[in-house]
C-alpha cells in the first residue's frame, strides 16, 4: 500500500506548482503582490479577458496545433518505413546509420537556429507552417524511428512470411496486418512527437514572424512587450497549458494500451 | 533486392537532410570563418575552436552542464523507475495517473519556467513563504545553492514523468509469471527487483537514460525564464552559453564552433553510456 | 511429499462488477501423497485458476486448501513449499543455470555446500551437467523448461509440484524426452504432482489419476481406464478417447416387458443391469459406445437381430487404424467404428453394425445410468 502513497505524493508534487499558477491567474495584481493567499480572495477574470480579447492568441493556438500535427504526419510517414527496414533487414552499415539517426536528436537547437534561418529563407519558407514542421523533424524523427523499431522488433518476422505465403502483396500486408499490430506503438510515437513539437520554443521562434507564430512564441513575445504583469502571465500560462491537458485526457486509453503493450 | 532497405530509408534520409544535414554543413562551414558585421568573412581555420576551448566561461558552463546532467540522471531515473513500479497495472487509476503525469510534458517549456518562477519568487511565490515558515530563508535570486536545487527540482518535476511512462511500458511487458515464480522461489522484494524487474528493463532503461542525457544537455528555456542563468552565471548551462554565442554575440563563426564542440561532447558521452549500458549485466549471457 | 486437498473451492473474478465471472465452483479434490495427477479440460475451464489457488498465487473466494491436513489457505506461496512450472520457461536471465537452480535455496538461507550437493543431484537426474555454467538465453525453450523444473524440485522440502501446460513451447519431437525426465524426477523424489493440460494424451501418459474440469466444475477424478470405460456423463465420454465415444440420441420403448433403447426403427439391447434402472417416462437419453467396441460386418448376418444395417459415409486413416463413419439406415444417426488398417471397405457400402450390450453406456439427461 505504501507504494501508492509514493505515487500520490509525486502527483501532488506535480500539481502544487500548477495550482499556484492557476490560483494566481484569478487574482488581481494588488492581491498577488500584497498578500499570500492560498485561493483568490478577490476573484477576477480580468487577466483572461485581456488575453482572449487579442487576435494573436487565437491564431497562436491554431498555428501550434497545425504545425505539431504536420510534424506528426511527416515524422510518421518517414519513420514507419525506416523503422521497418531497421527491424527486418540486415544491410551494410545499418548499425552506424541507426546511431547516426540518433545523434540528430542530440543536436542542440541553438546550434541550428542560424543555419535553419538561412536555409528556409532560401527556400522561401520562413514564417510558414512548413518551416517549423520540417525543422522539428530534427529531434522527432530519430525518436520516432527508435521507438517504432522497438515495437516492430517485438513482432515476429514469421508474421511477415506467413502473410506473403498467404498471398498478400506488400501494401496489403502493411495495411491489413502490420499496421493494426503496431497501432499502439504508432499512438505512443505520435503522442511523443506531438508533445515535443508542441512545446519547442527556440526553433519555432527563429523560423516564424507573425503569420505562423505558435502559441509558445506568442507567449514569450507578449511577455516581452507587456513587462511582468504577473496576473496576465499566469493566465497566459494556464491557457498555454490547457490544450496539452485536453490531449492527454483524450488519448489516455490509447496511451494506456500503447504503454502497456510495453515496447518503447 | 539489395537496394530495398535504402528505398525504405529514403523518406527519412530526405527529411534528415533538410532538417539536419544541410544545416550541419552550414555550421561546419561557419565554424571556420570569421564573420564580423560589416566586413567580408575570411577563413580562419581552427581559430574559433581554440578561442572557445580557452574561454573560461565555456569551461565553467561545460562543468556545470556535466554536473547538472549527472544529477538529473541519478535522481530522475531511480525516481521514475520507482514511480513506474508504484503505478497501478489496471483499473481507473491508470488513466488518471497517465493524464496527471502527461501534463508537465505537454506544457510549453517557457511556461514551465513561468510556473516555477511564480512559484518560487520571493515576493509572490508560495515556496519561499513556506520555507520561511520553517525558518529557512529561501533566496533564489541571490543564493547559488537555492537557484541550483530549484532548477534541478524543476527538471525533476518536468521530466521524471517521461521516465515513468517509458519504464511503465517496460514493466507492463514483463510477463506476470516471472513475478509468480519469484514468489514461489521465496525471493525477497529486493531480489525480485534485482533478478526480475531490472534485467527485463535493461533495453527500456537505456532509452530513458540516453533520452534524459541528450535532453538535459539541451535545457535552455526553463532556466532562462526561471533564473536568467543567475545568480551571476551559476545556472548558465552549455546550451544557454551556446545560444548566447550563436545569436546574442556578434561572432557567428564562434557560435557555430561552440555548437560543434557541444555536439561532439554530447555524442561522445551518449555513445559511451550506450556501450556501457549495452554490456552491463551482459556478463552472464546475451540480450533478452 | 504431501497430500494436497482442496475443499469446496469457489473463485470469482471481478466480483461485484459487470465483468463478474465464476471461474471455479464447488470443487473438491484430494491428491494423494506421491502420486502423479493431471488436470484436464478445454481452454477456459478454470484449470489454471485452480492451480494458482493451490500454489497460493490466488486466494480463493471461498473454500480451503489443505496440505497434509493443515489449512494453508491464508499462507503465501513461499510458505507452502509448492513448486510451479509455467507455460513458458520462466528463467532468471541474468544468472547462469547454476544460479537459477541455486536461487530458491539461497533465498531460503541454505548453506552453499549443501546447495552444491543438491544441484549436483538434480543435474544428474535431469541431465543438465554440461550446461550448468551456460547462460539460459542460449539454450532454447526445452532446456530452459528443464531448468525451471529443476528449480521447482531442488528444495528438499518441496511437497508438491504443479505444471501449467509446460509443453506449450516445446517442439513435438522433444516432448517425449522432456516428459520422460519430468516423470523420472517425480518418481525419484516421490513428489505429489499435478499436471495441467488440455491434451488428453499428455495427461493420460503422465498421470495415474486424471481430474477433468468443465466450466469451473470438477466432472470426474479417476484413473485413465475408468475415465475411458465408465465416464460419469456424456461430456467425459466424448472428451476422452480419440475419436470420442459415440453418443446416440435414443427413445425408450417397452419390449418383452423391459424398457429398451430405440433409435429410429432399431431397438438396441443394453446390459441387464441398466435395463432394470431405466424408466419409460425418461426423455433426453443417449446410448454411448466406444468406436473400438462397435463390431462391423460386411456380410448380411441374415436373421441375427443384434445387427443394425448402416451405410458407410466416410473412411479415415487415424493412427494405426481406420475410423469409418456410417449412418444407420432409416435414421440420420451417425456412428464411428474402428477397424484394422487393412480392413477392405469403401464409402457408400452397406454394412451391418453390432453394439455388444456389455460395452454400452446409457446416459439420462447427460448423466451415466448405473445399475440400481
Amino acid at each position: 500500500m505504501n507504494k501508492k502513497y509514493y505515487l500520490i505524493l509525486f502527483l501532488v508534487f506535480i500539481l502544487v506548482p500548477i495550482y499556484w499558477m492557476v490560483n494566481m491567474s484569478f487574482k488581481p495584481n494588488s492581491e498577488i503582490l500584497n498578500r499570500l493567499t492560498l485561493y483568490p480572495h478577490e476573484f477576477t477574470l480580468a487577466n483572461y479577458k485581456e488575453i482572449l480579447s487579442s487576435e494573436f492568441w487565437r491564431a497562436g493556438y491554431i498555428n501550434s496545433i497545425l504545425m505539431a500535427s504536420m510534424n506528426v504526419v511527416f515524422v510518421t510517414i518517414a519513420a514507419l518505413p525506416a523503422a521497418y527496414a531497421f527491424s527486418r533487414w540486415d544491410f551494410r552499415g545499418d548499425k552506424h546509420l541507426f546511431f547516426w539517426f540518433l545523434t540528430n536528436r542530440m543536436a542542440p537547437p541553438a546550434a541550428f537556429m542560424v543555419p535553419f534561418f538561412i536555409l528556409y529563407s532560401n527556400l522561401n519558407l520562413i514564417d510558414t507552417y512548413w518551416a517549423v514542421a520540417l525543422a522539428h523533424c530534427l529531434f522527432n524523427l530519430p525518436l520516432a524511428i527508435w521507438i517504432l523499431e522497438g515495437f516492430m522488433s517485438g513482432i515476429p518476422k514469421e508474421i511477415d512470411e506467413m502473410a506473403f505465403i498467404d498471398g498478400h502483396s506488400f501494401p496489403s500486408f502493411c495495411w491489413n496486418i502490420f499496421l493494426p499490430l503496431i497501432k499502439p506503438g504508432i499512438a505512443v510515437t505520435a503522442f511523443l512527437t506531438f508533445m515535443f513539437s508542441w512545446v519547442e520554443l527556440l526553433l519555432a521562434r527563429t523560423l516564424t514572424n507573425e503569420a505562423a507564430q505558435p502559441i509558445t512564441v506568442t507567449l514569450t513575445r507578449s511577455l516581452g512587450a507587456g513587462g511582468w504583469d504577473w496576473g496576465v502571465l499566469a493566465a497566459a500560462g494556464v491557457i498555454a497549458m490547457i490544450p496539452g491537458a485536453i490531449i492527454v485526457y483524450l488519448v489516455r486509453d490509447l496511451l494506456a494500451t500503447g504503454f502497456s503493450m510495453g515496447r518503447v | 533486392m539489395k537496394q530495398r532497405p535504402w528505398l525504405f530509408l529514403l523518406p527519412a534520409l530526405l527529411l534528415v537532410s533538410i532538417s539536419a544535414f544541410i544545416p550541419l554543413i552550414t555550421v561546419m562551414n561557419y565554424s571556420q570563418l570569421t564573420l564580423l558585421p560589416g566586413t567580408e568573412p575570411y577563413f580562419s581555420g581552427l581559430e574559433n575552436f581554440v578561442a572557445i576551448l580557452e574561454d573560461e566561461a565555456f569551461r565553467a558552463a561545460l562543468g556545470r552542464q556535466v554536473i547538472f546532467s549527472f544529477l538529473v540522471l541519478i535522481t530522475e531515473i531511480p525516481l521514475g523507475l520507482g514511480l513506474a513500479m508504484a503505478m497501478p497495472k489496471e483499473g481507473p487509476g491508470v488513466g488518471l495517473s497517465l493524464v496527471l503525469l502527461g501534463i508537465p510534458l505537454l506544457i510549453p517549456w517557457n511556461v514551465v519556467g513561468i510556473i516555477w518562477r511564480v512559484f518560487t519568487r520571493s515576493d509572490i511565490g508560495v515556496l519561499p513563504a513556506a520555507f520561511d515558515w520553517f525558518g529557512y530563508s529561501y533566496e533564489i535570486s541571490s543564493s547559488t545553492f537555492d537557484a541550483w536545487w530549484t532548477v534541478l527540482a524543476m527538471d525533476i518535476w518536468h521530466w521524471t514523468p517521461l521516465v515513468v511512462l517509458i519504464c511503465y511500458a517496460g514493466i507492463q511487458a514483463i510477463p506476470e509469471e516471472y513475478y509468480m515464480a519469484a514468489k514461489i522461489d521465496r525471493a525477497s522484494p529486493w531480489k525480485t527487483f534485482r533478478y526480475v524487474t531490472l534485467p527485463n528493463l535493461r533495453g527500456v532503461l537505456i532509452i530513458a537514460v540516453l533520452l534524459r542525457l541528450m535532453d538535459s544537455f539541451k535545457i535552455y528555456a526553463e532556466p532562462f525564464v526561471l533564473t536568467g542563468g543567475g545568480p551571476g552565471s551559476s545556472t548558465t548551462f552549455l546550451s544557454t552559453y551556446t545560444s548566447r554565442m550563436a545569436i546574442g554575440g556578434f561572432q557567428m563563426g564562434r557560435g557555430a564552433a561552440t555548437s560543434l564542440i557541444y555536439f561532439f561532447i554530447v555524442i561522445l558521452i551518449s555513445f559511451v553510456i550506450y556501450i556501457v549500458m549495452l554490456n552491463l549485466g551482459q556478463g552472464a549471457g546475451g540480450d533478452q | 511429499m504431501a497430500e494436497i486437498e482442496v475443499r469446496d473451492i469457489r473463485h470469482v473474478y471481478d466480483a461485484g462488477t459487470a465483468d463478474e465471472t465464476v471461474a471455479i465452483d464447488d470443487v473438491d479434490l484430494t491428491l494423494q501423497d506421491g502420486t502423479a495427477n493431471a488436470l484436464l479440460g478445454p481452454s477456459g475451464c478454470g484449470k489454471t485458476t485452480l492451480l494458482q489457488i493451490i500454489s497460493g498465487l490466488l486466494q480463493p473466494t471461498e473454500g480451503q486448501v489443505l496440505i497434509d491436513g493443515e489449512d494453508v489457505t491464508a499462507k503465501p506461496p513461499a510458505e507452502r513449499d509448492i513448486a510451479q512450472v509455467f507455460q513458458f520457461p520462466v528463467i532468471y536471465d541474468s544468472m547462469d543455470v547454476y544460479g537459477n537452480l541455486a536461487f530458491p535455496l539461497r533465498n531460503g538461507g541454505v548453506p552453499e555446500a549443501e546447495i552444491e550437493e543438491r544441484i549436483q543431484k538434480i543435474a544428474d537426474l535431469l541431465e543438465l551437467n554440461d550446461i550448468l555454467h551456460s547462460s539460459p538465453s542460449n539454450l532454447g525453450p526445452e532446456l530452459n523448461q528443464l531448468v525451471a523444473l529443476g528449480r521447482g524440485i531442488i528444495r528438499a522440502d518441496t511437497s508438491a509440484i504443479l505444471f501449467d501446460e509446460p509443453m506449450t513451447d516445446v517442439e513435438p519431437a522433444r516432448k517425449l524426452t522432456i516428459r520422460r525426465r519430468v516423470k523420472e524426477a517425480q518418481k525419484e523424489f516421490d513428489i505429489t504432482a499435478l499436471y495441467v493440460t488440455h491434451d488428453q494424451h499428455e495427461a493420460l501418459t503422465f498421470a495415474e489419476k486424471v481430474a477433468i474440469m468443465r466450466d469451473g466444475r470438477l466432472v470426474q477424478y479417476d484413473t485413465g481406464e475408468n475415465l475411458y470405460e465408465n465416464p460419469v456423463n456424456t461430456f467425459i465420454g466424448h472428451f476422452i478417447g480419440s475419436p470420442g465415444m459415440n453418443l446416440l440420441g435414443c427413445g425408450l420403448t417397452k419390449e418383452n416387458g423391459a424398457p429398451h433403447a430405440q433409435i429410429g426403427p432399431h431397438a438396441i439391447s443394453v446390459s441387464d443391469d441398466i435395463h432394470h434402472a431405466m424408466d419409460l417416462s425418461w426423455t433426453d437419453c443417449h446410448i454411448g459406445i466406444r468406436p473400438s467396441s462397435v463390431t462391423v460386418q460386411v456380410a448380411d448376418p441374415q436373421d441375427d437381430t443384434h445387427y443394425i444395417p448402416a451405410t458407410v459415409s466416410q473412411v479415415e486413416m487415424v493412427g494405426g487404424y481406420q475410423i469409418l463413419t456410417a449412418r444407420l439406415d432409416d435414421t440420420d444417426v451417425e456412428v464411428k467404428a474402428r477397424v484394422a488398417h487393412d480392413y477392405m471397405i469403401d464409402e457408400d457400402v452397406s454394412i451391418w453394425l453390432r453394439f455388444p450390450p456389455d460395452t454400452i453406456q446409457f446416459f439420462h439427461e447427460e448423466e451415466a445410468v448405473h445399475a440400481p
